[in-house]
């Protein structure tokens, strides 16, 4: 992994030729994975629904209609839940929110997460030891356990919920850089930039973080499906959006007690979250494999 | 090795003090006042001076965290905003049903997941193995509680084989034991699976195979016990996952454990309770992990502590 950054660091210095070949590779390694490309035409088409959402909605996803719990239908081709409203038209309302929550609670994560790391790992000594004790008690709450505690305190909401699945997820992020920073900044031309007298923060921005940017691209990009299914989990204990609201896991828990009479209204938001998480996966397994040949088995 | 252990578990109280501080504070600076959700909106002001004064609530911050910590030390959780009772003994009264879903969940994800990607690493490059890693895809990528509901639809509501919810005999504990394990035996199927095609690479498998010993012998005896490091690794965080998994699931199931009682009190503001269960739960997984540190050096001879 190392001596691949390297190479990467290297053809940015002196050889601009060699560096398109190499990020061409990364991109040809990414397209001979077909699951990884599957994954990738998937996600766009689902970025592409939550852009046009208002004109690929055959109907109003809040308008109230008389035809209630109506079974799948050529007119209705998801159903209709109990107030008449369109179920199809929700889901694709509901895309923009659950990428949205994803891209926001790992943007959040992210930027905070690599700018401790890089801090803990380059200045080291007090810097470190305090960062990374805080983490480690970050990291003694279980799974979601933080993200609930931050939303008690925060109060219930979409938006809360984003904040708070992004500060969960902090302390992943930092470990990651840390690691990374520790190793790279012993490399020489960190070691030449501090001789030269740059800055500790040039040094960090221009010199490390550009060396370990790979691996924190595919932590974000498998982190913004775990983000989408910690959000459709929380909203569907009541923690997420109040109704009315187009989020898959607020579809599913007001759809709970019509599991005997109306299945399409459990059986579809499920398999949105499903595929939606599915494409996000594919494409960060596929990243990974395709920045870290030397993973692939 | 006894060392070790010591000192890993010294190393515990720093880490939950710092959870307690954390969680005290974060809670007790949120808006919002446990004494109006209590009395409820008609209670007068001198009702909530009233209850205020009986939970503590008027002194300064400081004392109330004194009392807190001094309090945990010695096993007491306060009372319950809420319901007045005793947060260790409601905490101990749910914490069995928790416990057995939790570990019905995690001993469900260790055999399928280990065994479907031990095989499918024998079999790797056949249809089987395929199989299995698109079954493990969309393992990690649905959501258990969505994965609860379905179980519900089919083999509750449908079939009828099995209850659809509460808890009680062991009918009760399949279809949640399953919808909470299933993320992390996709998950250690997928590890398990890599790691042991990594063995596999190796040059003492390649000796083992001139040796001349049988196909099963190098799989279970070399390549399983060398690859099992990583996947014990995950064990305990997929354990920490299932935990907090369980605060779903359970509502999903109605299943009388520690989950559904944190997210009651959570919108009960119920301040006593929610630290009590956040605590409890973080030092289980603590104390999971460090057990799982202590098992390396059984399946690793060359890991020994000191």
């Amino acid at each position: 992994m190392l001596d691949d950054q390297d190479r990467i660091s290297e053809g940015e210095s002196d050889q601009p030729v060699k560096r398109i070949s190499l990020a061409r590779q990364t991109v040809r390694r990414f397209f001979r994975n077909r699951g990884a490309t599957l994954g990738l035409v998937i996600l766009l088409l689902l970025i592409a629904t939550a852009i046009f959402a208002p004109y690929l909605a055959p109907y109003d996803p809040f308008e109230v209609r008389p035809n209630r719990l109506e079974p799948p239908s050529s007119e209705h081709l998801l159903g209709t839940d109990r107030l008449g409203r369109d179920l199809l038209s929700m889901l694709i309302h509901g895309s923009r929110i659950s990428l949205q929550v994803g891209l926001v609670a790992v943007g959040i994560a992210m930027i905070i997460g690599t700018m401790l790391g890089l801090l803990a790992g380059y200045l080291g000594g007090w810097v470190d030891n305090v960062i990374m004790r805080f983490m480690d008690i970050l990291l003694a709450f279980p799974g979601l356990l933080l993200a609930l505690v931050i939303i008690a305190v925060l109060g219930t909401g979409l938006f809360n919920v984003m904040i708070a699945i992004g500060i969960a997820s902090i302390p992943t992020y930092t470990r990651l850089v840390r690691g990374d920073t520790l190793s790279v900044k012993e490399n020489e031309y960190a070691v030449a930039a501090h001789a030269q007298g740059a800055s500790a923060l040039r040094i960090m921005i221009r010199h490390i973080l550009p060396n370990v940017v790979a691996p924190i691209i595919v932590m974000a990009t498998l982190g913004v499906a775990g983000a989408i299914l910690a959000s459709a989990g929380l909203s569907f204990i009541g923690l997420g959006p109040s109704p009315p609201s187009a989020e898959w896991g607020a579809i599913l828990a007001q759809s709970r007690v019509y599991i005997r009479r109306a299945w399409w209204l459990l059986a579809f938001p499920g398999m949105a979250i499903t595929i939606t998480v599915l494409s996000i996966n594919m494409v960060g397994d596929g990243l990974r494999d395709a920045l870290d040949p030397q993973l692939k088995e | 090795m006894t060392t070790y252990i010591a000192k890993r578990l010294l190393s515990i109280i720093p880490t939950m003090l710092g959870v307690a501080i954390l969680v005290f504070f974060m809670l007790h600076m949120t808006p919002g006042d446990p004494a109006r959700a209590i009395a409820g909106l008609e209670a007068d002001a001198a009702q909530l001076e009233a209850i205020r004064e009986s939970l503590g609530l008027h002194n300064p911050l400081h004392i109330q965290f004194r009392d807190f910590i001094l309090g945990a030390l010695r096993g007491d959780m306060g009372r319950s905003f809420r319901t007045r009772v005793v947060v260790t003994e409601e905490i101990f009264g749910r914490m069995p049903a928790t416990i057995r879903l939790a570990l019905a969940g995690m001993v469900l994800a260790v055999t399928f997941g280990v065994a479907a990607g031990v095989l499918a690493a024998k079999y790797h490059k056949h249809i089987f193995d395929n199989i299995v890693m698109v079954i493990a895809m969309f393992g990690v990528s649905m959501p258990g509680f969505w994965f609860g509901l379905m179980l519900i639809f089919f083999f509750a509501v449908n079939l009828g084989w099995l209850p659809t919810s509460g808890a009680g005999t062991w009918r009760h504990l399949i279809l949640p034991s399953m919808a909470l394990g299933i993320r992390a035996a996709a998950v250690l199927a997928r590890l398990a699976r890599s790691s042991m095609l990594e063995v596999m690479k190796k040059d003492f498998v390649r000796t083992a195979r001139g040796k001349g010993l049988s196909e099963s012998v190098v799989l279970y005896h070399h390549v399983l016990r060398n690859s099992l490091i990583p996947v014990v690794t995950i064990v305990g965080l997929q354990f920490g996952r299932l935990l907090a998994g369980t605060v779903i699931i359970e509502q999903v199931f109605s299943w009388p454990g520690l989950g559904s009682l944190l997210i009651r009190s959570l919108m009960a503001r119920d301040l006593p309770m929610v630290q009590g269960i956040v605590l409890y739960m973080a030092l289980a997984f603590v104390l999971v992990n460090l057990a799982v540190d202590l098992f390396y050096s059984v399946l690793d001879p060359r890991i020994r502590y000191s």
